[in-house]
């Protein structure tokens, strides 16, 4: 099936995903309206004419990728997407990905990224929450161990035993049932690596 | 010492009240709340000396219960105790009004002698210096 | 039309025309109802965004008409405010480039009509 150009441009209109193409030195050459409704929290007085000053002030990160790849044609940063904060107090926030499609020519694309950020924050405290049970039950077991009273300490780190497992199993159904290798042992101390986008 | 425990978890309520039976006669539990509202009422209803006031509760912990018990009575010494380590929050607690901040999990061996200087009146706030 | 964009009593005057006058008014006016629908597109906004009236009256605004504007800077604030008189500076995307534009969000609790009058930057 041919699609005509105006075929491609209304599909650029239209299209959910925020698309901003730009040259080299980052003049705005077309953009879409999902990526004026995503970018206006951050624009202030900028008229979107020009990409550098909201990738200054959004993405510092994105930034420097383009300059340090500056001649790299395709994904900018190994197609990484960037997160970034539109409004703190709102709490909305993009991902930002860079092509380079030809020299002289990039493409951004700008995602609305609050679903995940809210699903990444509820996780956060659903975790804050599993923790706090099974410390305040260790807690009350160690002050019943400073009491003389070791069959109530060893009831109160079983219910401690038991909210952890809980939770150890809530986790492995949702990574797809028991795959007992998602879990790693490590040190408490060693910290878990920050999960890099493919 | 009339002294009112204040803690979400019923366990922690339960070891709280042996802690301070074991205090001695000086040592009187008047009362039992499980979030910063209840206490609220309850210092109003039984006029405490002293809160033992968890920091994390539902309804309303007890960083925002501390102050709003020490404008409703100022008599009350407020004793913080966290299960959780952090200056910030010790500090916290501290600037709000409380005498002392204790960590839960030693409260077998801070409680007993911090209320103990608050009995002894050595000082406007004897427990202050207490980290542990 | 004797009626400028900072007028103090602007939404009484928009409302006090019917939807054809609004022609008139010198600078962009869209007039859409509670449901989100446009009911007034005028000429000045019609000639400017080259696009004709009859391809958005009765289109959702925040969806169909001007989806740039479907966040809590713009669209949130006919929900969220019962006496809305707002002006801002924003960008449109007529024809895919950047327009910087003034906005002026008018809305008020239990009128049938709610106005975004919009004025180049």
């Amino acid at each position: 099936m041919a699609v005509s150009y105006s075929d491609l441009l209304q599909f650029f209109y239209q299209c959910p995903v925020g698309l901003v193409e730009t040259d080299e030195a980052a003049h705005v050459t077309l953009v879409n309206p999902a990526a004026a409704r995503l970018l206006a929290p951050v624009l202030g007085n900028d008229d979107l004419s020009d990409l550098l000053p909201v990738l200054e002030r959004l993405s510092p990160e994105l930034l420097s990728a383009l300059t340090r790849e500056r001649t790299a044609l395709g994904p900018i940063g190994a197609g990484r997407r960037f997160t970034a904060c539109t409004n703190a107090e709102q709490a909305t926030w993009v991902e930002l990905l860079a092509v380079r499609v030809e020299p002289g020519r990039l493409m951004f694309v700008v995602l609305d990224a609050d679903r995940e950020q809210e699903l990444v924050r509820r996780e956060r405290v659903r975790a804050l929450e599993v923790n706090d049970q099974i410390v305040q039950s260790l807690v009350a077991a160690e002050t019943a161990f400073g009491l003389g009273r070791p069959d109530r300490a060893a009831e109160l780190v079983s219910s401690a035993s038991a909210a952890g497992r809980r939770w150890i199993g809530e986790q492995l159904a949702q990574a797809g049932g028991a795959a007992a290798g998602v879990v790693r042992r490590r040190d408490a101390a060693e910290p878990v690596a920050e999960a890099v986008e493919p | 010492m009339r002294i009112l425990v204040v803690d979400d978890s019923e366990d922690m309520r339960e070891l709280l009240s042996i802690l301070i039976t074991r205090g001695g006669p000086g040592f009187e539990l008047v009362g039992e709340a499980d979030n910063g509202r209840a206490a609220l009422e309850m210092v109003k209803e039984v006029m405490p000396d002293v809160v033992l006031l968890d920091a994390a509760m539902p309804v309303m912990d007890g960083l925002e219960a501390l102050p709003l018990i020490c404008q409703s009575a100022p008599h009350v010494a407020v004793i913080m105790l966290s299960a959780f380590p952090g200056e910030s929050m010790r500090q916290a607690a501290l600037d709000a009004g409380a005498v002392g901040y204790l960590e839960k999990s030693r409260l077998t061996q801070t409680l007993l002698p911090a209320m103990a200087r608050l009995l002894d009146d050595t000082g406007p706030f004897p427990v202050r210096s207490t980290s542990g | 039309m004797d009626l400028e964009f900072d007028a103090p009593d602007l939404r009484e005057r928009l409302d006090a025309l019917s939807l054809p006058d609004l022609d008139a008014v010198p600078f962009g006016v869209i007039a859409f109802d509670l449901d989100n629908r446009v009911v007034g597109y005028n000429r000045y906004e019609s000639d400017r965004a080259g696009i004709a009236p009859e391809r958005v009256l009765q289109r959702d605004l925040f969806i169909d008409v001007a989806p740039c504007t479907n966040n809590y800077l713009v669209a949130q604030r006919y929900t969220d405010e019962p006496h809305l008189d707002e002006q801002l500076d924003y960008v449109f995307t007529f024809r895919m480039s950047p327009t910087p534009v003034r906005l002026r969000l008018l809305g008020e609790a239990g009128a049938p009509r709610r106005y975004m009058a919009i004025r180049p930057r």
